[in-house]
């Protein structure tokens, strides 16, 4: 970036910063009107049950109860939860309702009561009668797969999508191979675990109209997908977004809303639902999987062949599984292209609850198994293994298996200097992986900038901030190209009558397409400003410059107009606000790069892994906010050592219910967990991006799964190819390794 | 209001909330946590479990820090509790909500005021601190969002602050 | 979620107390941090009534007292009072061991031992060194006082001896002599905020010359239906030499001697694996505590 850049590049405190230490902030809790009524789910306690008979007349006639639906009374549109729009009607299996007849997973929706008070609707809850004719269930692809196995949605069998994909002639190359390594590996499922569960109310007014407020990552998007499930026209909707307590991919789908609205709209009354925790944990998790990997390589290292083979559990409902799929396609494509290769791919149903995004989206998964297998053959051949990846990697000025160019790459630097880092060379107790994890397919986003009457500019944006820090960004971003403080720029809260369309916060895509856009309304804003100042000043508008919350000439610095004086000689002459717009579609979307270094020291009594020291190195293109950018990076290594050690959603094998819907079975680190934890900032410039920057969010997490199993390998000879890394786990490998030594 | 229950018991309550005398009237049932948050409209202190295992409702109560989700309002009786609304003095903020906002502590914010409580609680403790005391004090405060690692930073260099005679 | 409603009692003594669970029969709750009471609660259905009795006006039963030789701790006394005791570090550090590890500062501060040991879930872990240093219950019904010992007080998840009518007052043991020392060693996945997979608890006394082990007691939690001595291992230690091979020969009889079931936690088999290494990395510890804990010794134990 430069020097020259004013507030690109500085550590800004994210502008939120005070209401959030005070307490000030308000979430979608904190906004509960007090006269809402109380909505909550009855949730069918079988993996794979018919209702075969519901009589709700009892709950329906308690005083305090204003609503009542089943599926007899809810409307039948189907739909899936995952929806964005406008492609995915036709690319994602529709094939979900507000509430069934049929469940397909324990916590499935059977029925929604709103009442005057919690207390009422649970005791509602209570008085509906339910009888279950309990259906075969099948929890596990391998089972769901079979000829005979039960069907999760009647008349479809198991396979919600299938990717088969091949390149050049991936048999033969195969064959011209000097090794040749087939391994198995399988992730878990791990649940997001946002410290604020699922809220949203819904607020009727007089016309017709809903306003939801709720914590999600997607206002317009849900704003879409509640009229398109209720089949109500879309200006009758509105979506608030208050502050949001973290989504992580759990809120990147619609959840409560349009239960919420059709509560509304049917009692003519505010109402309220949120999660308990427990039904946060049942809400989504991480796709589990198996992945099949196949690699052909010569004596030397370099990979001549690609094969891998992913099988996917998509649970009850498919939501994104088919996205997941191609996602995990695309990142373990991309990072070591290969001109011959074979990717097979199968989402599959079972009766367990729907798996959704959680950061990294497929990436995690593929990235364990590819990053293991490449230390295994590193191993195998007796060549180092960063070198292995130096020599096969992605480079700048690549294809991309999406078709586009990579013209940004820093993967070296971030694997050269996390190895110094932690001195790989001499210590060999630790393990790499690298990850390209990449925005979304392109998309949208608008933005608009309006000059008011104090100087300042006010920004509308349609993305969310959830807490990732895209709100302060933007505000840079602004404020760079109109030559002001960030102070200078105010983003308004996302509320879908107020601000431009954005499909929302997910993919790492929101510096890169709204903070895009919003750089481009800001060019377009500084570029009226010039216009306008060489009107009045009556000069060319070259002889014109943007500077300090000023436009001037540039000849003659005296002669100008600050903001406030333009924006108040505009009202005269204009009659209305200056105002920026614009909106991006990139053409294609930059990967960033990461890799993790991890050292451990493993416990062979109890099978006890301390991970002592991570070390991230990631390019994120140019660096927007480094304290923004690091705060990813260390939350992605967190939730990363979690998925990698001891995070686990566990499934009863005979009944489909989880085990540990809590916070104390769910075992996320604590902060005597946390490994001393170095984050290295690797800058390139990706022409594609806002001032050459890239998306940073979900690739922290990625690569230290991998990185903790090769470290593992490393310190004890022992090769674990199952997620999580588990005492148990662990402990039980370095036994089977004895028992196979003597 | 349905059927089978009894009208409901209720009892007075007065304590001291960030330094202000209150009374309220509170069914037994009713926990410090919304007690505060609904009947008080100290909407800072968050639920995030309802069990005792996030910390997001961590409050003080006679200036030890506990989860406000599992206390009877009935059980502050006569005692002190401070929020996050509590902290800072004269409007000032504290050190400690100071160096958050200067080191990034915190992303979605939702933690926060838990973890600022157990961290002030440490503070007004001990003069000195170290990592493993704040492992200690913040092991019932869950951050999804951060790593911790700026959380500790900023808690240490507060620390610092106050050990040069700054607030 | 909100608490499900409740009768509310406020007793202002022990007799009160005792004459309140005498009258409320099963619905009787006592409550007193409320950290167990409290999200049982929350699980029960909408249409039982439980009494609560809230032990918090009984202030006389929050104490931590060394009287005669006898160590006697105050059922009310809350975790982190016995986190932060400085004659438990001496007498006690395996108690101490598991006051540090026990949930987090917030649960601390108000849960109880009483209410600890009354909840009587074998992973309690509060209960492993009370019944290593062979501890007793003082209980108090309407009519009469009694004392269990602890070796006597669980009979299974949930149940103890106390009666309907009883409110456990106290915990009492022997003030340690010289050459003893415990420890408390939990396995959980975690450094911190977690539950025991097992854990393991050890009260040693040394000869005078500490050449060999006079007597230990051994208690593991989380491997049964509720916190256990294994005598087996106990028995072998006595008279034996402080030393590693005893140790994990010991490790191994306790393992055969615990009976630990498979959960989401853990495998029964994975339980025994732990036993047999942490009974020996628990006896380490309260051997050197018992070696530095001798009459000419001026420093505290360290903990």
């Amino acid at each position: 970036m430069g020097t020259d850049s004013h507030v690109v590049g500085r550590r800004v405190p994210r502008l939120e910063s005070w209401d959030k230490v005070t307490g000030r902030a308000r979430y979608t809790a904190d906004l509960r009107p007090a006269d809402a009524l109380f909505a909550t789910c009855l949730r069918s306690p079988y993996a794979h049950a018919r209702v075969a008979y519901i009589d709700s007349s009892a709950a329906e006639q308690l005083p305090g109860v204003y609503a009542v639906v089943t599926h007899a009374n809810a409307p039948e549109k189907r739909f899936n939860r995952a929806n964005k729009w406008p492609g995915d009607l036709d690319f994602l299996p529709q094939d979900e309702t507000l509430l069934t007849s049929v469940a397909r997973h324990v916590g499935d929706r059977i029925a929604v009561v709103a009442a005057v008070d919690e207390d009422a609707a649970r005791e509602a809850l209570s008085l509906i009668r339910v009888e279950f004719e309990v259906l075969p269930a099948v929890f596990h692809v391998s089972d769901a797969t079979q000829p005979e196995a039960p069907t999760v949605h009647e008349g479809t069998g198991n396979v919600a999508a299938r990717v088969s994909i091949e390149t050049g002639d991936f048999a033969k190359a195969l064959a011209s191979a000097d090794l040749i390594f087939e391994q198995r590996y399988t992730t878990h499922a791990a649940n997001q675990c946002p410290i604020e569960p699922h809220v949203c109310f819904t607020v009727p007014d007089d016309h017709g109209r809903i306003t939801i407020f709720s914590s999600t990552q997607l206002p317009f998007t849900v704003q879409r997908a509640v009229a398109n499930v209720l089949g109500i026209a879309l200006d009758r909707v509105r979506l608030v977004k208050p502050e949001i307590g973290g989504g992580f991919g759990s809120k990147d789908e619609l959840g409560l809303e349009a239960l919420c609205t059709l509560l509304a709209l049917r009692t003519g009354r505010a109402v309220y639902m949120e999660y308990t925790r427990e039904e946060e944990f049942y809400h989504s998790h991480r796709h589990p999987a198996t992945i099949f990997l196949t690699t052909g390589v010569r004596r030397d290292g370099t990979i001549v062949a690609r094969g891998a083979k992913v099988l996917e559990n998509t649970g009850a409902y498919a939501s994104m599984g088919p996205k997941v799929l191609k996602a995990g396609f695309y990142h373990w494509a991309g990072l070591y292209p290969c001109a011959d290769m074979r990717f097979e791919g199968l989402c599959v149903y079972t009766n367990l609850p729907p798996s959704g995004a959680f950061r990294g989206y497929g990436n995690p998964q593929v990235t364990f198994a590819m990053e293991s297998q490449m230390d295994e053959i590193a191993a195998a051949i007796g060549i180092d293994p960063v070198e292995l990846r130096l020599k096969n990697a992605v480079r700048r000025g690549d294809r991309h298996p999406l078709g586009f160019t990579v013209e940004s790459c820093g993967l070296e630097n971030c694997l050269k200097q996390g190895a110094e880092w932690i001195g790989f060379a001499e210590k060999r107790e630790n393990a790499i992986h690298v990850s390209g994890a990449q925005p979304s397919a392109p998309e949208v986003s608008s933005a608009v900038l309006r000059l008011e009457e104090d100087g300042t500019f006010t920004l509308l944006s349609g993305t969310a901030e959830i807490g990732t820090g895209t709100t302060t960004v933007l505000a840079q971003i602004a404020a760079e190209v109109l030559g002001i403080d960030v102070e200078g720029v105010h983003v308004v809260p996302v509320d879908t009558d107020q601000v431009p369309y954005d499909p929302g916060a997910y993919g790492s895509r929101t510096t890169f397409i709204a903070g895009g856009a919003a750089k481009l309304a800001a060019e377009d804003a500084r570029h009226r400003l010039l216009d306008f100042v060489a009107r009045e000043l009556d000069v060319p508008p070259q002889a014109v410059v943007c500077g300090r919350g000023r436009v001037y000439v540039a000849s003659e610095p005296d002669r100008g107009l600050t903001f406030p004086e333009i924006a108040r000689a505009f009202a005269r002459s204009d009659g209305t606000h200056l105002v920026g717009e614009a909106t991006y579609s990139p053409k294609q979307n930059a990967p960033p790069f990461a890799a993790a270094f991890a050292e451990v020291t493993v416990d062979v009594g109890t099978g006890i892994i301390r991970v002592d020291r991570l070390v991230l190195a990631q390019d994120a293109g140019v660096v927007i906010n480094p304290l923004m950018l690091e705060g990813q990076m260390e939350g992605g290594a967190y939730q990363g050592l979690g998925y990698a050690i001891s995070e686990e959603l566990v499934f009863d094998p005979d009944t489909g219910r989880i085990l540990n819907p809590d916070l104390m079975d769910y075992r996320l680190p604590t902060p005597a967990d946390m490994p001393e934890l170095h984050t290295i900032i690797v800058e390139t410039s990706d022409p594609s991006g806002p001032f050459g920057a890239k998306g940073a969010g979900e690739i922290p997490l990625v690569p230290i799964a991998p990185a903790v199993a090769n470290a593992v390998f490393n310190a004890t000879g022992v090769r674990i190819r199952d997620l999580p890394l588990t005492p148990e786990r662990v402990l039980r490998a370095l036994r089977e390794r004895s028992a196979a030594e003597q | 209001m349905t059927i089978g229950r009894s009208a409901a018991v209720r009892l007075s309550l007065e304590f001291l909330v960030n330094g202000e005398h209150v009374r309220v009237e509170v069914e037994p049932r009713e926990r410090l946590l919304e007690v505060l948050r609904r009947s008080l409209g100290l909407l800072g202190t968050k639920e995030g479990c309802g069990y005792g295992e996030c910390g997001a409702c961590t409050v003080l109560l006679d200036r030890l820090p506990v989860a406000s989700c599992l206390v009877l309002a009935v059980m502050a009786r006569g005692r002190e509790v401070t929020t996050i609304e509590g902290l800072g003095r004269d409007g000032h903020p504290s050190l400690l909500q100071q160096a958050f906002v200067e080191f990034g502590a915190l992303q979605c914010g939702f933690c926060t005021p838990g973890i600022l409580i157990s961290l002030e609680a440490l503070m007004a403790e001990q003069q000195e601190f170290s990592r493993a005391d704040l492992h200690r004090a913040l092991a019932g405060n869950i951050c999804r969002c951060t790593g911790y690692r700026k959380i500790e930073e900023a808690a240490l260099a507060a620390l610092e602050t106050r050990s040069h005679g700054y607030g | 979620m909100l608490l499900p409603s409740f009768d509310y009692h406020e007793p202002w003594d022990i007799a009160e107390a005792a004459s309140l669970l005498a009258a409320l029969g099963e619905r009787g709750e006592l409550i007193a941090g409320g950290t167990d009471v409290l999200i049982r609660l929350q699980a029960q259905g909408p249409h039982d009534r439980t009494a609560l009795i809230d032990l918090g006006h009984l202030r006389d039963l929050a104490f931590l007292e060394a009287k005669d030789g006898i160590l006697r701790l105050g059922a009310l006394t809350c975790v982190l009072d016995l986190e932060q005791s400085a004659l438990l570090v001496r007498t006690l550090p395996a108690l101490v061991d598991a006051a540090r590890v026990f949930a987090s500062v917030q649960i601390r501060a108000l849960a109880t031992l009483g209410g600890n040991l009354c909840n009587a879930s074998p992973a309690a872990d509060l209960a492993p060194p009370l019944l290593a240093a062979q501890a007793e219950v003082v209980l108090r019904g309407v009519r009469e006082q009694r004392q269990v010992p602890l070796d006597d007080f669980w009979l299974g998840p949930g149940r103890t001896a106390r009666s309907q009518d009883e409110v456990l007052c106290e915990v009492r043991f022997r003030v340690p002599g010289f050459h003893t020392g415990s420890a408390y060693l939990r396995f959980s996945p975690r450094r911190s905020m977690d539950i025991a997979f097992v854990s393991v608890a050890a009260y040693v006394t040394l000869a005078t010359d500490h050449r060999r082990i006079e007597r230990v007691t051994i208690a593991l939690g989380a491997v049964a239906p509720t916190v256990i001595r294994v005598r087996r291992a106990e028995e072998f230690l006595a008279g034996a030499e402080p030393e590693p091979k005893a140790f994990e020969a010991a490790g191994a009889l306790a393992s055969a001697e615990c009976s630990p079931i498979s959960d989401v936690r853990a495998s029964a088999e994975y339980r025994r694996d732990l036993v047999r290494v942490l009974v020996p990395r628990c006896l380490r510890v309260a051997v050197d505590r018992a070696l530095g804990n001798v009459p000419e010794s001026k420093a505290v134990l360290e903990s």
